[in-house]
């Protein structure tokens, strides 16, 4: 108990209004993918439009660290961009947050009418309300894309 | 062209790779190094040498009449831009059933990549010749350099871990500072990667300007940390 403590401050050193919204840690730390991988449905590996393999980016996505380039690389997963975060039955959601100044920084995957899961960067995943983890560290949700749940296993991530 | 590097303890097994198969590799690599003596020594019997020739029919059979492999080209120095073109134009002739392995100068490879991009495209890897064994950094260098890539590593950890965007990880001013120390960064670094395999990916990339990490094994963090350190082997480094 008091381990999985020690792993929730980290979460709540960088979002300290998270436990006001309510959360729960749902992985040990582990810096082997990211959060854009996470809401692609992919814990092998992390994710990025780098150039020198640090990390891995769709071939058929545009290689570029915009919202666009980012909505393309899930819509390569059946993800097409949709009007809002409400829960739909027989959909699967993800959210990518972005900086005021347009650049990506992180994406959320919907577990239900309550709950997203996020990889909070190099630590734990997390279930947690959507709007949770606005603020300094992500930015603000910028869009919000659907796919039917159907599509998981039809469309999975390469690899 | 994408130049990657490759100690002389390493050609043998990278080849060995390619072996059986259609193909062509580059090692790139100073007259002085002795390169095709070297590589032909270190694979033995199996593989032939052969000059270039500017007459491309005669050239090309003497490839297609060998069952070596692989073939070891040299002499490419002497090709002109419009050999090259020529070259380009009649690449087919060229591609044998086994592997065709050119050792050439930087100028060479800059001409051939500049004046026969068709062919350059079938190449299996640029190879930069590496063969200078490192030496070991003295005591209290090494030490000092240590301190400092733990200071600014933890600061970089701390102020980063909560993010996925390996941009702003890179872009950070500590991991930047770790960047600026140059060769000394890389010792420090590659410890640390044998204890967590962390994003130190960009950082030996930017230093060194290799890029070790295989397409398929791109965002695969230990597979990227086990090809650094692999790569830091094969070109002498000391850790």
């Amino acid at each position: 108990m008091s381990g999985e403590r020690q792993r929730a401050a980290l979460i709540e050193h960088y979002f300290p209004d998270i436990v006001d919204w309510g959360y729960a840690v749902t992985s040990d730390i582990t810096c082997t993918y990211n959060c854009i991988a996470w809401a692609a449905g992919d814990d092998s590996r992390y994710w990025w439009p780098t150039e020198d393999g640090s990390a891995y980016w769709p071939p058929e996505a545009p290689r570029s660290l915009t919202v666009d380039a980012f909505a393309a690389a899930y819509g390569l997963l059946g993800y097409v961009v949709c009007d809002g975060e409400d829960h739909e039955e027989g959909y699967e959601k993800i959210a990518i947050f972005a900086e005021t100044s347009g650049e990506p920084t992180h994406a959320a995957r919907q577990v239900d009418a309550n709950d997203w899961t996020s990889k909070v960067g190099d630590l734990h995943d997390i279930r947690h309300p959507l709007r949770a983890l606005e603020g300094p560290e992500y930015g603000r949700v910028v869009l919000v894309m659907k796919r039917p749940v159907a599509a998981r296993s039809a469309i999975a991530p390469p690899e | 062209m994408s130049l990657r590097s490759i100690g002389a303890q390493s050609v043998g097994r990278r080849v060995a790779l390619e072996l059986g198969s259609p193909g062509f590799l580059a090692i790139i690599a100073s007259p002085q190094a002795r390169a095709v003596e070297r590589i032909a020594e270190r694979l033995g019997t199996n593989a032939a040498q052969l000059l270039a020739s500017e007459d491309i029919r005669a050239f090309a059979a003497r490839l297609h009449e060998s069952p070596a492999d692989p073939i070891i080209v040299s002499g490419l120095d002497a090709l002109t831009d419009s050999a090259w073109q020529k070259l380009d134009r009649q690449r087919d002739r060229l591609l044998r059933d086994r592997l065709t392995l050119l050792v050439l100068s930087m100028e060479s490879a800059e001409r051939l990549s500049r004046n026969a991009p068709n062919l350059a495209s079938l190449f299996g890897g640029f190879y930069q010749w590496n063969e200078a064994p490192r030496a070991a950094p003295d005591p209290a260098t090494a030490e000092a350099d240590q301190a400092t890539f733990d200071i600014l590593a933890k600061q970089w950890i701390e102020e980063t871990q909560s993010a996925s965007s390996v941009t702003r990880k890179v872009r950070h001013p500590a991991y930047q500072r770790i960047i600026a120390m140059g060769e000394r960064a890389i010792p420090p670094i590659l410890r640390d990667l044998e204890r967590e395999p962390r994003m130190w990916g960009p950082a030996l990339h930017a230093i060194t300007g290799a890029l070790p990490v295989p397409p398929a094994d791109a965002g695969k963090v230990a597979h990227i940390a086990r090809a650094w350190l692999d790569w830091a082997k094969d070109n002498g480094y000391v850790w």
